[in-house]
C-alpha cells in the first residue's frame, strides 16, 4: 500500500555544479519525511539519501544527466529510491561496496540495487518507530520536485502544497 | 537535518608546528574539494595535523575519504601525526563510527583532550603539546 511521498529530479554531473544540489536534495527529502512519515530516524535518512545521491553524481554520468529521487512513506518504512540514467553506478559495483554504500547498508533495514538497460536505481528502506508506524498526516500525497528545466543547473521548486491544492499537475 | 541548508566551511589555524583544521556546518560532496585543499595545505609542512569536527552538523562518506587519505599521508611520514576530534554525541561521530577501525577518532576535545583512556598506540603520535596547541586554537576561535 503506497502512502504517498515525494519525488525529485535534478541534473547530476561529476565534479560539476551538480554536487551543489546534494545538500538541497538532502534537506528536501528530510523535510518531507519529517512532515509525512513520523518515526523515521531523520539523521539516518539524511545520510542515506546523501550517499545515494552523491553516488549518482560521482559515478553515473560523464556529462550532466538526470537524477531522480522518490520517497514513499509506507506503514513500516520510508522507501527512498535514487535513479540515474547514465553509465551505472561505476566502480563500486565491480569492486564491492565503498564506504558510502556500507554506511547505507548499515543504516537501512534493507538496501537494493536495480538495473535495466537504461535506468539504474538504488533503494533503501528506512524503518519507522513502532509507535509511529502507519501514522501520516492526512492531507493527500506530498510531492516536491527539483525540475531539470533543460539547463545545466537544476531549478528547485517546491510544488507540494500547490499540487495538493490541485493548482498544478505533475 | 532539514530546514535551511548550512554550507560547510573549513578554517585552518597554525599552532606552533601543528595545523588545526576546523570544520563548521554541513559537509558533503559539495564541500569536499575545499576540505581536500585545506588538508593538503595543512599536510604540506610535514607537522602534526588535527581535524576538529566540533559542530553537530551533517557529514557523509565524501568527507571520510579525504580524512582517510590525509591520515595515511601524515602517518607515512617519519614522525608524522594526525588526529580527528569529534564530540561523542555529534553527527560526525556517528558517521565516523562506521569506519572507526580505519580512522580513530578522539571524542573528548575540546572539553578534555587528549583523552586519558587512549593508549599511546591509539594516539597516532599526537602528544600533550599538540593537544595544548589544538585547545589554544579552539579557544581563540570560540571567542
Amino acid at each position: 500500500m503506497r502512502h504517498g511521498g515525494g519525488r525529485w529530479a535534478a541534473l547530476a554531473a561529476p565534479g560539476g555544479g551538480a554536487a551543489g544540489h546534494v545538500p538541497e536534495i538532502r534537506h528536501a527529502v528530510v523535510d518531507v519525511l519529517a512532515r509525512e512519515c513520523p518515526g523515521v530516524d531523520l539523521s539516518a535518512a539524511a545520510l542515506v539519501v546523501t550517499e545515494l545521491a552523491a553516488n549518482v553524481v560521482t559515478h553515473a554520468y560523464v556529462k550532466p544527466g538526470p537524477l531522480d529521487v522518490e520517497v514513499v512513506c509506507e506503514p513500516d518504512a520510508a522507501v527512498v529510491t535514487v535513479r540515474g540514467w547514465g553509465r551505472g553506478f561505476g566502480r563500486s559495483i565491480r569492486r564491492g561496496m565503498g564506504i558510502g554504500l556500507q554506511i547505507v547498508a548499515a543504516l537501512a533495514e534493507s538496501f537494493a540495487s536495480m538495473a535495466s538497460s537504461r535506468r539504474r536505481s538504488r533503494r533503501a528502506w528506512l524503518g519507522r518507530d513502532r509507535a509511529d508506524r502507519g501514522r501520516r498526516r492526512r492531507h493527500g500525497d506530498a510531492r516536491v520536485r527539483i525540475l531539470t528545466a533543460g539547463s545545466r543547473f537544476a531549478k528547485i521548486v517546491a510544488l507540494d502544497r500547490r499540487l495538493r491544492q490541485g493548482v498544478l499537475s505533475e | 537535518m532539514g530546514g535551511e541548508v548550512l554550507a560547510g566551511k573549513v578554517e585552518r589555524v597554525q599552532e606552533g608546528p601543528a595545523w588545526i583544521v576546523l570544520m563548521h556546518g554541513d559537509h558533503d560532496l559539495s564541500t569536499a574539494p575545499n576540505l581536500i585543499a585545506e588538508l593538503e595545505q595543512a599536510l604540506d609542512p610535514g607537522g602534526p595535523v588535527v581535524v576538529v569536527l566540533s559542530d553537530d552538523h551533517f557529514m557523509d562518506s565524501a568527507i571520510v575519504r579525504p580524512l582517510l587519505t590525509a591520515r595515511e599521508q601524515a602517518l607515512a611520514r617519519r614522525g608524522g601525526s594526525f588526529a580527528v576530534v569529534a564530540p561523542p554525541d555529534g553527527f560526525p561521530s556517528r558517521v565516523l563510527g562506521h569506519v572507526r577501525a580505519l580512522i580513530p577518532t578522539y571524542q573528548t576535545w575540546p572539553r578534555r583532550w587528549p583523552p586519558s583512556r587512549m593508549t599511546p598506540e591509539e594516539n597516532d603520535g599526537i602528544d600533550v603539546a599538540l593537544a595544548s596547541s589544538a585547545n589554544r586554537a579552539a579557544g581563540r576561535l570560540n571567542r
